[in-house]
């Protein structure tokens, strides 16, 4: 009688784990009345080239888990959800900020989020929601919207949270313009000025920010290297002379800089540096960092 | 098709010896060091296609460097193509393109009644962002006033069911043959009873790009690329029923490049494509489309522009869809990409996507010049540009 107890009590526990670990991210029919939700279609790591050729390489740089698509529709109405589940929530979070257009509405009530007339996307823990609309009536925009908002809700759990520096350092008015990037394919698609910089280094974490507008907008990144190696590989091609105490990794007080190309850098600590390239806003920069 | 018989042994023969000297003699195809010192990228067969002789109808085609623009602000209605108007953009710009008397001598400049021909679109990007079944429509309908019998066409692409999720199916399209390399059966399957994969009933074993470098691919991904290795093959459609062929892309990035003309014909033909992206996307674009099959056939493009994207290309990301409201027509496919490429670096560089533009968003277009596919240095294209 105990072991068996003890074996459904197991169960249970297990049950509510994986529930708290995996939200209820299927719609139903009650979620959206008068509206027909398709039967979901679920990609993971290895499916992905079916389901979005030609953009799978940018998910599975970032760590992706699997996405579930969902078509809802009613009549000439119709929109699509889909819910992509990545390895973690920095990578949910660095998807959506590649995915969205920068200084555009924010959904409602919703953190990470940005609104279009025909897409609605946002990050939430390991997750990131694209409902995109085949049309741009009311009716479409009403439904699309409440059921982001319902996702939102049964995601749950909290929004990505941002490193102390990007939080609430010099930056952070200008969070509307920052993306998070993990490899050379983010690299391309958010700042492929920098592409050149990065050759050879397959993985670092950084927070990117321009400052300023057009061309004389001033790039900055916080970024984090995975060994001295790249760093090194780094430094060298941004043509900026380490001192030895920088090698190691040490922070600094000062800029390292390339004074002809207008580009500096300053260790944080570890493997994490601030890197300011060119612009209007570059003294201005160094003196805030 | 005597000389494409004699050029295919030619090429066949020489493949054979070349691809296994490559192996071993990098410098052969793009081996070579580069002055930077970064590792070169990996060789690959493009020699063999180099060296087969070019034919009357090879690109850059009858108007090298001539790129028609036109622009129509009532192409686009209610976020939809609109297909009268996508016709008068098209009936303009084969008239502009060609110079021609009337828009059936356009057509038949290009097509005659006796080509199987391939109207090569773009579906990957979902239904958001696909080839417009508008413009499609219309080019159908124009062949068809040139005297193309519809059973003389065909709209293809790598994925069939990609074309059908788009709306390229028998009921839109009556008549007309849709069809792809990688298939499944009406089961949803993409093998037969014996596991092995339909696809592979579809591509040419003689004909292939080789590239030194390869991917193992799991069960999952291996339909969706037909073949593992250092080979990517052409489709049979490409090399044995079709004479002629129609490149309709979109006006679309390819993070701060493009995917147009080139890129459409190239990873839209060939399997074994994801081994390709990492460190031959340029090499690819530019070298696949040299290989007599598209080379040779490929006699027009027209981009689909009325909807594009400047931004999350080449996937659809409804944040950065755009209403280009244009369509670009020539022959000389380099050239074409050439003016896309500018014309999404304009509204790029608007937007505040990018600061400036990036030495390697037209490499490829450079390349592909050096080839003699056509036309990539701004100077010497001459771009008409007409406004509806």
């Amino acid at each position: 009688m105990i072991p068996r107890v003890v074996f459904s009590l197991t169960l249970f526990l297990c049950a509510a784990i994986a529930g708290a670990q995996s939200p209820d991210i299927l719609l139903s029919p009650r979620d959206l009345p008068g509206w027909t939700i398709d039967k979901a279609e679920t990609y993971n790591d290895r499916q992905l080239y079916g389901y979005i050729n030609g953009g799978a390489e940018l998910y599975l740089e970032y760590g992706f888990r699997q996405v579930v698509g969902q078509r809802c529709s009613k009549g000439e109405h119709e929109f699509m959800v889909d819910v992509y589940e990545m390895v973690q929530p920095q990578a949910a979070f660095g998807m959506w900020t590649l995915s969205r257009r920068p200084g555009k509405q924010r959904i409602p009530g919703i953190d990470w989020s940005s609104m279009t007339g025909n897409q609605l996307l946002f990050a939430r823990g390991k997750h990131m929601v694209n409902v995109t609309l085949y049309d741009s009536r009311d009716e479409t925009r009403n439904a699309a919207r409440s059921v982001a908002t319902l996702l939102h809700k049964r995601i749950g759990g909290m929004a990505f949270r941002l490193p102390k520096e990007v939080e609430t350092g010099a930056l952070a008015k200008h969070k509307d313009e920052l993306r998070f990037v993990q490899g050379p394919l983010a690299l391309a698609s958010a700042v492929s000025d920098w592409s050149d910089l990065f050759d050879g280094i397959a993985r670092f974490d950084m927070y990117h920010w321009r400052v300023g507008k057009g061309a004389s907008a001033s790039e900055v990144g916080l970024v984090t290297f995975k060994s001295q190696r790249d760093l090194d590989t780094f430094l060298k091609a941004a043509g900026i002379a380490a001192p030895k105490a920088a090698k190691s990794g040490k922070p600094s007080a000062s800029w390292l800089m390339n004074a002809a190309a207008n580009r500096a850098v300053r260790h944080i600590d570890g493997l994490r540096l601030w890197f300011v390239d060119g612009g209007s806003e570059f003294k201005k920069l160094l003196s805030k960092l | 098709m005597q000389q494409d018989d004699a050029g295919r042994r030619h090429f066949i023969r020489n493949a054979a010896l070349l691809s296994g000297a490559a192996v071993t003699l990098p410098s052969i195809g793009l081996g070579q060091a580069r002055p930077d010192n970064k590792p070169a990228p990996p060789a690959t067969n493009i020699a063999d296609a180099l060296a087969i002789p070019r034919t009357a109808t090879s690109m850059p085609g009858l108007y090298p460097g001539r790129v028609a623009n036109v622009s129509d602000e009532l192409c686009v209605r209610d976020g939809a193509p609109v297909e009268d108007r996508a016709a008068l953009m098209l009936e303009r710009g084969m008239l502009e393109l060609t110079g021609a008397a009337s828009l059936k001598e356009a057509w038949l400049r290009f097509v005659s009644a006796e080509d199987m021909i391939g109207l090569k679109v773009n579906p990957v990007a979902g239904k958001l962002l696909s080839t417009s079944l508008a413009l499609v429509r219309a080019v159908i309908a124009q062949l068809e006033a040139a005297g193309i019998p519809r059973d003389r066409i065909v709209i293809w692409d790598r994925r069939e069911f990609e074309l059908h999720e788009v709306g390229f199916t028998a009921e839109n399209f009556p008549g007309i043959r849709i069809t792809g390399t990688e298939c499944k059966d009406a089961q949803g399957s993409f093998v037969d009873a014996n596991g092995r994969l339909y696809s592979l009933d579809r591509i040419d074993k003689d004909w292939f790009y080789w590239a030194d470098c390869e991917e193992p691919y799991d069960a999952e991904t291996l339909p969706y690329m037909v073949n593992e290795g250092k080979h990517s093959y052409f489709p049979t459609l490409l090399t044995k029923e079709l004479t002629k062929v129609i490149n309709i892309p979109i006006l679309k990035n390819a993070g701060n490049s493009i995917t147009l003309c080139l890129k459409n014909l190239a990873y839209g033909a060939v399997t074994n494509t994801a081994r390709l992206h990492k460190q031959l996307w340029g090499e690819t674009s530019a070298q696949v489309p040299c290989f007599p099959p598209l080379r040779d056939k490929t006699v027009l493009n027209i981009v689909d522009g009325m909807i594009g994207c400047y931004d999350g290309g080449p996937g659809a990301n409804a944040q950065f869809i755009v209403p280009y409201k244009r369509l670009l027509l020539g022959s000389d496919a380099v050239a074409v990409d050439r003016v896309g490429y500018e014309i999404v670096l304009a509204k790029r560089l608007a937007e505040g996507v990018q600061k400036k533009e990036s030495p390697r968003g037209a490499a490829f277009l450079t390349m592909a010049e050096s080839y003699g596919l056509g036309v990539a240095d701004p100077a010497r294209i001459t771009r008409v540009d007409v406004a509806l």
